[in-house]
């Protein structure tokens, strides 16, 4: 994992450079799948941990206690809201209210507590969790989904203690590639990529098989960085060369996304982009909020046609 | 003032200077020293204890988890429960205030008024209506009044308060048993949104560290004298002057203690009357108050020197009366100089702007006082250097304590639990952790904006009017009849008093 100072992320490195080690990466997968079950299996057995001290006494030993520390270590590096991923901590501010208000007006949802229960979330790249679980605790059934094993079991171990998101938050390792494999297709509500695609080698596919895991008429969330002049000083030169705060090489900035490349590619896989917002990052009062340029960081929303909504409307 | 509260100075003070424990002392004499030297005829001291001996609570396993526990039954805790149980974004939380005492609801309003009552501010009904406990009070009994005279006895100045020609009340008088009966009442009719255990003392709590990802459990802990343990994201500690949250957090606490007491009694008046003024007098040994219960009944909140107090407590019935009416009408010490200047500046003021300044009114006099009523109890001023830190806060008494010349302690407590609400609510309607230090903070600051302010001036108004000294009270009372002329001026002092 590298860490991202710029955008804030650890990276995982599931970053493809052509078709053939992803095949390889799908057949690791597919291997390892026992793992992914694993993981699992450790984030409900430190789940009952909380609740009940002998049965975890007794799992807790099937888990090698060196483990367990080494991650609870890497959680609280995802989890320090003052350390290298703060940036992230507080982009929630601005992605959880355009997730959630978006979300309430599709559904016609008007409770606010709670406000997305029932609806069904994929949080792709989700590293330790820190928007899946504020959108869990919105009361959405949310899947967390990083190609990093090591992230995801961060994240299980970090809402281990929290018995509200025993029912509703789970962590699986893998890729969009694999759940679309699997047959997962039409299945959730929402999607969030949230400074994802600016990592992923094949823009192409990774939308497509985003696109495949939504419901038809459900949303799809990215957030990214433009490839502009500015983020190419910024992003790249300023953060990498000049105050080197990123290791060299972190950031690809050919890989960053322009807005109009996303919306093509969104359209060409039946999904249309309603909404899109620039967002600016103040990094000394380490503050987000909107602003009318997608220069640099930006959010758009868009939802997957609904071919029988289409057919009742006309 | 506001600089030697202020969190991030004071907190670097404190670091810097509380190094060894044999130091205090002298560091807290560096600290008042920034702010122009010790105060007279009152001592600082640094009351906070040290932390209760660590004990081995580890093997406790937490009984049962809420999202919430508010320690404290008080008027603000139970007011903070209620609030929190009743907002939108909150539903379905599991919240639970603990209260040490028994639930005290009144069957029936008592005929004989209870001593004890506060001065609610319109910011403070906004907040019972908001948690639906205003009708239950209102139904018992609450007295509003619509005018506020204040006058100072080494001169001939005053000011007078009052909104849109006697139009809209200033604030309620309202007996303590009163509102807390109209908030356990509320807290019946939210059961199933709130949880509370009345008789539940609280042993000790167990506040986690920030870095809440290691092995033990990252709640803060609460665990009862029965035995019981129980878990919570955010502990809300109300629980009053000597809070024992506050002191399980380390957090320090500046106080000062006014070598004063403030005695407390029901009056009743010679003659029935309207009786819609508050009247407050500054004697040289502190304010004397008289606030409206009724048209017949009147309640004293008399501050003064400690002797004075005791005194006053052991007096015949008909004494005490007859001292409560010479503190509200006998001349003190006067000087021509002062009192020429007095006039001087109130003709000018009158020639100016005739009908600019109110008429001076009389108070009530004092016939009788009702058997067992009087009692007194210490004044002393407390602010704690910080409100929050990693999954709990301070609110109320516990956080800060004033004098109550101007009955704003219970007001500023209520104006916490507002602003927490609304903080917990916001963090809560983004999925945002609720106990994270984080979010806390913007209480504390919000808060500290409010607070500190208000106790400068309450300390200000102290130390002005404790003198008869002739060039402060020339100093004082021109101030106070420019005040009382400047409407602007005085409608700014109602607001900032009325949150």
């Amino acid at each position: 994992m590298h860490p991202c100072k710029l955008c804030g992320r650890m990276i995982s490195v599931f970053l493809r450079s052509n078709r053939a080690p992803l095949l390889r990466l799908n057949g690791v997968l597919n291997t390892t799948r026992r793992n992914t079950s694993f993981s699992l299996r450790y984030c409900s057995s430190t789940a009952e941990y909380s609740s009940s001290e002998s049965a975890a006494k007794k799992k807790k030993t099937s888990i090698n206690p060196e483990e367990v520390k080494k991650f609870n270590a890497l959680a609280s590096k995802w989890w320090d809201t003052k350390g290298e991923l703060k940036a992230l901590h507080t982009m929630n501010r601005l992605r959880v209210p355009l997730i959630r208000d978006t979300l309430m007006k599709h559904h016609s949802v008007s409770r606010k507590s709670r406000p997305l229960e029932g609806l069904r979330i994929l949080d792709v790249g989700c590293g330790g969790g820190i928007l899946s679980v504020p959108l869990a605790k919105l009361g959405a059934q949310v899947t967390g989904l990083d190609a990093s094993e090591e992230a995801v079991k961060a994240a299980a171990a970090h809402m281990a203690h929290d018995p509200s998101l025993k029912d509703t938050l789970t962590f699986t390792h893998g890729t969009v590639e694999d759940l679309v494999a699997s047959e997962v297709r039409d299945y959730y509500d929402a999607l969030v990529a949230s400074e994802v695609i600016e990592h992923v080698d094949a823009l192409d596919d990774f939308i497509g098989s985003s696109c495949d895991l939504v419901k038809p008429g459900g949303s799809l969330f990215f957030t990214t960085i433009n490839r502009t002049n500015q983020s190419y000083y910024l992003a790249v030169i300023a953060a990498e060369y000049i105050v080197r705060v990123v290791p060299r090489g972190t950031h690809n900035w050919n890989k960053f996304v322009p807005p109009e490349e996303l919306k093509e590619e969104l359209r060409a896989n039946n999904c249309h982009p309603r909404l899109i917002h620039g967002m600016s990052y103040n990094p000394f009062l380490n503050h987000w909020s909107w602003t009318g340029s997608t220069e640099m960081n930006y959010a758009l929303h868009a939802i997957k046609d609904d071919p029988e909504a289409t057919h009742k409307d006309s | 003032m506001s600089a030697l509260f202020c969190r991030s100075t004071l907190r670097t003070l404190i670091r810097s200077t509380y190094v060894r424990p044999g130091s205090r002392r002298s560091a807290v004499r560096t600290l008042s020293s920034t702010t122009g030297g010790e105060p007279q005829q009152s001592t600082t001291t640094e009351d906070s204890a040290p932390p209760p001996p660590e004990e081995t609570w580890e093997d406790d396993m937490s009984q049962d988890f809420y999202d919430i526990i508010v320690s404290g039954g008080g008027m603000v805790g139970a007011a903070m429960a209620l609030a929190l149980g009743s907002d939108p974004c909150l539903m379905g939380r599991r919240i639970l205030m603990l209260d040490g005492g028994p639930r005290r609801v009144l069957t029936q309003v008592p005929d004989r008024f209870s001593s004890r009552v506060c001065s609610l501010t319109p910011g403070t009904v906004q907040l019972l209506q908001d948690i639906g406990a205003w009708d239950y009070i209102n139904k018992m009994r609450v007295r509003p009044y619509k005018r506020m005279q204040v006058w100072d006895a080494c001169s001939d100045a005053m000011i007078t308060f009052d909104r849109d020609d006697l139009n809209e009340d200033i604030a309620h008088i309202v007996e303590n048993d009163v509102i807390l009966s109209g908030l356990m009442q509320q807290l019946d009719a939210m059961r199933g949104l709130v949880d509370v255990m009345f008789d539940t003392r609280v042993k000790g709590y167990k506040l986690p560290s920030k870095a809440a990802d290691g092995e033990d459990s990252p709640w803060a802990r609460v665990i009862l004298e029965d035995g019981r343990v129980l878990d919570t994201r955010l502990l809300i500690g109300a629980d009053g002057p000597k809070s024992l949250l506050r002191q399980t957090a380390n957090i320090r606490q500046l106080s000062w203690s006014y070598s004063q007491a403030g005695v407390v009694a029901t009056l009743k008046l010679s003659e029935p009357t309207v009786n819609n003024v508050a009247w407050q007098r500054f004697l040289p040994t502190g304010p004397i108050a008289m606030l409206p219960l009724s048209e017949t009944h009147s309640n004293l909140v008399w501050s003064t020197t400690t002797e004075d107090a005791e005194t006053l407590l052991k007096m015949q019935a008909d004494e005490f009366v007859e001292a409560v009416n010479s503190a509200f009408w006998q001349d003190y010490k006067r000087e021509a100089a002062v009192d020429s200047a007095v006039q001087t500046v109130q003709s000018i003021l009158s020639a100016i702007s005739p009908g600019g300044t109110s008429a001076r009114q009389l108070p009530p006099s004092v016939s009788d006082v009702d058997e067992d009523s009087r009692a007194m109890f210490p004044l002393g001023l407390g602010h704690a250097t910080q409100y929050v830190k990693h999954r709990m806060a301070i609110i109320g008494d516990a956080a800060h304590r004033v004098h109550p010349m101007a009955g704003q302690g219970v007001n500023l407590g209520f104006g916490d639990v507002s602003c927490l609400r609304q903080v917990v609510s916001e963090a809560e309607a983004t999925g945002e952790d609720i106990g994270s230090v984080d979010r806390l903070l913007e209480f504390e600051t919000k808060r500290q904006q409010a607070v500190i302010p208000m106790m400068a001036a309450i300390e200000g108004l102290h130390r002005l009017y404790s003198s008869d000294n002739p060039a402060l009270v020339l100093l004082r009372s021109v101030g106070l009849q420019f005040t009382n002329a400047i409407k602007p001026l005085k409608n700014e002092i109602m607001g900032f008093a009325s949150k």
